[in-house]
């Protein structure tokens, strides 16, 4: 290697050095923008929203999204879910009986994204949703899609195949979304253990979350997810450190989420989550290792309680995932009395009467052990589960009654397609 | 990932810095000046620092980005032109003076001692260049907004990039100058320091 060439080689290692460490791209979401459609269009009422949901064929757009599709409209949004990790997030409306539809497709592994408009016309569907016939006689969604920014360039068409299984519906099945909701390293729109992200995961087909608890320095639960603040999870600013070096005020004042929300408190996520959603089940999960339980419990009761007296049907768990988490647990009074869910083995759930027994996926469906679980009156849960051909055996094989995941829609797919 | 790709990178440098070296002694057979095989340097270094602001929270006028800051090293420097040492110092990154409310007015500071691996090149006679990665303890200390708090976190994925000249006084003592540009992967913070040196050969 020559003379000049090897400071060549050197300054393209000092330039792969800087590249290496800039911070990642961030995928922008497509937005059909102020000349949207749906500005003209009257909002569904839930029933109607209901005649949409089922599976759907894919006529059109199959290439991408594969044979098959589950429509399932929560809260706010109509998700269209697809085997391998693409999704949809619509909102829609009606005008004239005609459902209006816009929103975004993504792919959950990368950065792959693009626009959807798309519409059932007022004989094949519109009229039948409007009724809010149960049983419709055909349901046509036709559109497009784009495969990058706002531009829509490829057909797409959804033929309605079936209703979701009744027997599903009737089934308590939890789709838990990871860190409330999503993480903030899979590019989405808000931040990972912030109320918008609360309120934005229901569009992704969660039914429950799981949230990362952290106490503050003046003993404030707040959510939170890795030991210090960085640039990972936060916007730069005057602070950085172990979170719980500083007091909620000064967390108030000078952090921000990386997509500028304010790392919320506990007591402020969960009066969300009952006020504001229709999320069932809530776990909470103690990232630290110092007693946390006493700070927590009253929090969890007075949101039980809140959510009983608004007629919600809420479940709030404390997580026990170490033996200290448990020594901590088992010194509060009543502690069997108190909802929660213990990752540690089946022997450890009954010491502490957990109503929930969570392993790691990686342990396999174990349905032996679940089975002695279910006949114990207790439920089972497996975390945290993202790919997509392992979602399908755990639904297909286990018994599991839910499962935490990154990748909501892939676990609603796959429960949704179930005949029973 | 990264650090991997970090590791084999300076790998390579190393690989191919040092296949392409020749000792002191076969660059300059008729030279008449005696050159020791191998020594080692200590040199002390104190200037002016600069931070790149770049923060998203903090509007930049409310930022003091110059400091005055310090550095010390050592390094062995064999008889070819690839030298090794270690490298520490002390430097403000940044001070922030914010009103946040009429309740609160918030003083915040970070400082840092980075501790480098130094690789070190002599390009021309008393020119060097170097690259250094390294860790780095960043202190954070906030006041003016509820109890006053000290912290500190350590950063594992640092580098340095430095540019010397040192004009010998003697057999035993140096002076020059150091440019140098330091990056702290926690925090994503990027400065610059111009420091005054002074080394002596042990």
């Amino acid at each position: 290697m020559g003379f000049m060439s090897r400071y060549l080689f050197s300054l393209l290692c000092l330039g792969l050095l800087m590249a290496g460490c800039n911070k990642p791209k961030e995928v922008a979401v497509p937005s059909a923008g102020p000349n949207s459609i749906l500005k003209e269009t009257s909002p569904l009422s839930i029933v109607s929203r209901n005649t949409m949901d089922g599976i759907y064929k894919v006529t059109s757009g199959n290439e991408l999204f594969g044979d098959k599709v589950v429509i399932k409209w929560s809260r706010l949004k109509m998700t269209v879910m697809c085997s391998d990790g693409h999704y949809f997030v619509l909102d829609a409306g009606q005008l004239d009986s005609v459902i209006m539809m816009q929103g975004y497709w993504r792919y959950c592994y990368n950065d792959r994204t693009g626009a959807v408009s798309a519409y059932i016309a007022r004989e094949e569907g519109g009229r039948d949703i409007m009724k809010a016939n149960p049983h419709p006689q055909e349901i046509i969604i036709r559109g497009g899609y784009g495969s990058s920014g706002n531009e829509i360039n490829n057909a797409l068409e959804f033929v309605y195949l079936r209703p979701v299984s009744q027997a599903v519906l009737d089934k308590h099945y939890s789709i838990l979304a990871h860190r409330s909701g999503g993480r903030t390293s899979d590019h989405l729109p808000v931040s990972e253990n912030s109320i918008d992200m609360i309120n934005f995961t229901e569009g992704l087909g969660s039914t429950g979350i799981e949230i990362d608890v952290q106490l503050t320095s003046d003993g404030v639960p707040v959510l939170y997810h890795d030991a210090d603040l960085n640039i990972r999870l936060t916007q730069k600013g005057p602070l950085s450190g172990p979170i719980k070096d500083f007091t909620y005020t000064q967390l108030f004042f000078l952090v921000r989420l990386i997509h500028g929300e304010r790392i919320p408190r506990l007591k402020d996520a969960l009066m969300f989550v009952i006020d504001s959603t229709l999320l069932t089940d809530v776990y909470l999960d103690m990232k630290e290792k110092v007693p946390t339980m006493s700070a927590v419990i009253p929090i969890q009761q007075e949101m039980l309680q809140r959510a009983k007296d608004k007629g919600r049907q809420l479940n709030i768990y404390i997580g026990l995932a170490s033996q200290d988490a448990i020594d901590d647990f088992m010194n509060q009074p009543g502690y069997k009395d108190i909802p929660s869910l213990c990752e540690l083995s089946t022997d450890d759930v009954v010491r502490v009467n957990s109503i929930v027994w969570s392993p790691r996926w990686t342990e396999g469906t174990q349905n032996e052990l679940v089975a002695q679980m279910h006949n114990q009156g207790r439920i089972a849960w497996t975390w945290t589960l993202d790919d997509a051909d392992w979602i399908r055996q755990f639904i297909s094989d286990g018994q599991f009654d839910g499962i935490l995941t990154n990748y909501p829609f892939i676990v609603g797919y796959y429960h949704y397609m179930r005949e029973n | 990932m990264r650090k991997i790709v970090l590791t084999a990178m300076l790998c390579l440098i190393i690989f191919f810095a040092t296949r392409a070296q020749k000792p002191d002694s076969l660059l300059h057979p008729a030279s008449s000046i005696p050159h020791p095989k191998s020594h080692y340097t200590l040199a002390v270094g104190a200037g002016w620092s600069h931070y790149f602001a770049n923060m998203d929270l903090v509007p930049a006028r409310n930022v003091q980005k110059d400091f005055i800051g310090a550095s010390f090293r050592f390094m062995w420097e064999p008889e070819y032109r690839l030298s090794l040492g270690l490298e520490t110092g002390f430097y403000r990154i940044f001070r922030v003076d914010s009103t946040l409310t009429s309740e609160y007015q918030m003083k915040s500071r970070m400082n840092v001692v980075p501790l480098f691996l130094v690789i070190r090149m002599r390009i021309v006679d008393n020119f060097y260049l170097s690259l250094a990665p390294g860790l780095a303890i960043q202190y954070t200390k906030i006041t003016g907004i509820g109890p006053d708090i000290s912290s500190y976190q350590f950063s594992f994925s640092n580098f340095e990039a430095a540019a010397s000249y040192f004009y010998p006084l003697s057999k035993l003592f140096l002076v020059g100058g150091e440019a140098r540009l330091m990056y702290f992967g926690k925090t994503n913070d990027l400065m610059m320091s111009l420091n005054a040196v002074f080394a002596i050969k042990l």
